[in-house]
This record gives structure tokens, C-alpha cells and sequence, in this order.
């Protein structure tokens, strides 16, 4: 039974962030491979849309300059043929504050002969900037909107 | 065959949920539904962890008292065994403004006897809050007005 993609992808996406190996990583990636991160560009400059391999390999550089990824909990996963979607809780450290940060995200991957062709990632983003830039005193109260 | 159901049976609730019947959407839950959204309920008190239909109904009841209008794509779905996940992308209008929120949310769903028995959610919550506070919480806190580097 041949290995899913997603598992190939996973570690060499942890790879490439904790261990700045990319060589992994490359050849899993297509070279018309669309992928966002759901989140405010402002504050984290390697969330928002990217398109082809290059930029996507760039993106991955720029998050591995960020964080390391000590801990993932994958929390529910569904493989299809191509393609593969999972909920996890991801424990992290941010490098240049030395931070540890709990989140929780979600991602729809899909594959084209076994590269990553599509990634959407959505963030608890909220919860990422209340442990990352948020100064206490900016916390919201309250709304009824 | 079972993967075809639950993911027909997803959209269903989908159908029913957005065209606005609580009760039919309510109908296609087990009696002890879970629900959890990962949000900050400090700002967006109605989401957070709800357990069984009345408080499932509560919560939804709270969503349709605030927005007049509710549109819903599904640009991705993947069903597995009892498990089906769906990407969606949600058009709410706001009753008190009329301005439409719209956002992309991620569900997981768990279903039992063809029911759904859990419902998780992730979003981009910075994004929602911006767009339900009507305030650019970016710039709030870089300083910089949006789009300025």
C-alpha cells in the first residue's frame, strides 16, 4: 500500500521548519501550487496567498526563520485520494521572543501525482496575535455585535 | 457508499442551516451534538463549546438574531469513514447595518447512525472580529494604516 502524500509532505514540511532542510520538501511541491494562509498579512508577513513553488518555498523559509515546531496534535484527519484535510493543535516557540505558543489550525491539501498542488490553512489567528503582539491593554471586551 | 451519505448528508444540513431552519438543521444532530468553535468568546460570547440541541439552538438562534441574510459556498468537502470535513465561505448581512461579513470557516463534522454527533470549527478569527467590530485591529496595533509597509 502506497504511503498517502500528505504523510511525505507533513515530515518534510517539519523538516524544513525545524531543521531549515529543504531539499525534502522541494520536490513535493508543484510548480503551480496555489497556498494561503487565512490571516492579517500585517502582523505575519508570511501568512496571505502565494502561487508556484518558488513562492511557497519562500513562504516555508520565512516561517522557519519564525518558529520551531515542538509538538503537533493531529485532533481529526481525513484522507482522500488526492486530497487530505486535518484539524490540529500545534505547540510552537516564537525564535525571536523565545515564546511558546499554543494554536489551533485546519488544512485542505491537495495532491497532483503525489505533489501538493493546493494548501488552504485557516488559523485561530485571534488566539496567535493575543500570545504573539498583543500588548495586554488591547484586549477586547465584550460585544454584542 | 457510506462516505457518499455522510457528505450528502452535510450538505443537507448545510442547505437547511443557511436557508435559515434551525429545527430541520437541528433535526439532522444527535440529541448530545457536541459543538466547539475555536473563537475568542471574550469578544464573540455565543460560539465556544455548546453540548446537546438546546444549546445548539440557543447558539444558532443568537446567529440569526444578528444577521438578516446568510449565503454559503462549499469549495471543498472530504468525507472519511464517519468524518467529513467541509471548507466553507459564508456571506452574512448584519441586521443592524446591512454590511456583509464574509469569511471562510472549516467544519468537522463526526456522524453517528447518520447523524451528526460533532461539530468543530477553525477560522481566521482576527479577520472575523475586524469585520464584526468594524475596526482595523492590524493597524491598532502596528500603528501603520492598512496597506502602508
Amino acid at each position: 500500500m502506497t504511503e498517502h502524500s500528505l504523510w511525505r509532505f507533513s515530515r518534510a514540511l517539519h523538516r524544513a521548519i525545524n531543521e531549515r532542510q529543504f531539499a525534502e520538501i522541494e520536490p513535493l511541491i508543484d510548480e503551480d501550487v496555489d497556498w494561503t494562509i487565512h490571516g492579517p498579512v500585517e502582523l505575519f508577513p508570511y501568512f496571505g496567498s502565494r502561487r508556484g513553488k518558488a513562492a511557497v518555498l519562500e513562504v516555508i523559509r520565512q516561517i522557519a526563520d519564525r518558529v520551531r515546531v515542538h509538538r503537533f496534535d493531529r485532533e481529526q484527519i481525513m484522507l482522500g485520494r488526492e486530497a487530505a484535510s486535518s484539524l490540529l493543535r500545534y505547540s510552537l516557540t516564537v525564535l525571536d521572543t523565545n515564546k511558546p505558543v499554543r494554536v489551533r489550525l485546519a488544512h485542505f491539501a491537495q495532491f497532483r501525482e503525489g505533489r501538493l498542488s493546493s494548501m488552504r490553512i485557516l488559523i485561530d489567528s485571534y488566539e496567535l496575535a493575543e500570545q504573539t503582539v498583543y500588548p495586554p491593554h488591547m484586549r477586547m471586551v465584550a460585544v454584542s455585535a | 457508499m457510506t462516505e457518499e451519505l455522510n457528505r450528502q448528508r452535510v450538505l443537507n444540513m448545510f442547505e437547511t442551516f443557511y436557508a435559515g431552519d434551525i429545527e430541520s438543521a437541528l433535526g439532522r444532530c444527535t440529541d448530545d451534538v457536541e459543538f466547539f468553535s475555536n473563537a475568542p468568546v471574550d469578544i464573540l460570547p455565543h460560539l465556544g463549546s455548546h453540548r446537546g440541541k438546546a444549546e445548539l439552538r440557543a447558539m444558532w438562534q443568537t446567529v440569526y438574531s444578528r444577521y438578516t441574510e446568510m449565503r454559503h459556498e462549499v469549495p471543498i468537502i472530504l468525507a472519511e469513514g464517519d468524518k467529513v470535513a467541509a471548507l466553507l465561505r459564508l456571506f452574512f448581512r448584519k441586521r443592524a447595518n446591512n454590511r456583509v461579513v464574509q469569511f471562510d470557516l472549516a467544519v468537522f463534522f463526526t456522524l453517528r447512525d447518520g447523524r451528526i454527533s460533532q461539530i468543530r470549527e477553525v477560522m481566521d478569527t482576527f479577520d472575523l472580529v475586524e469585520q464584526v467590530l468594524e475596526k482595523d485591529l492590524s493597524s491598532l496595533l502596528t500603528g501603520k494604516a492598512t496597506g502602508e509597509p
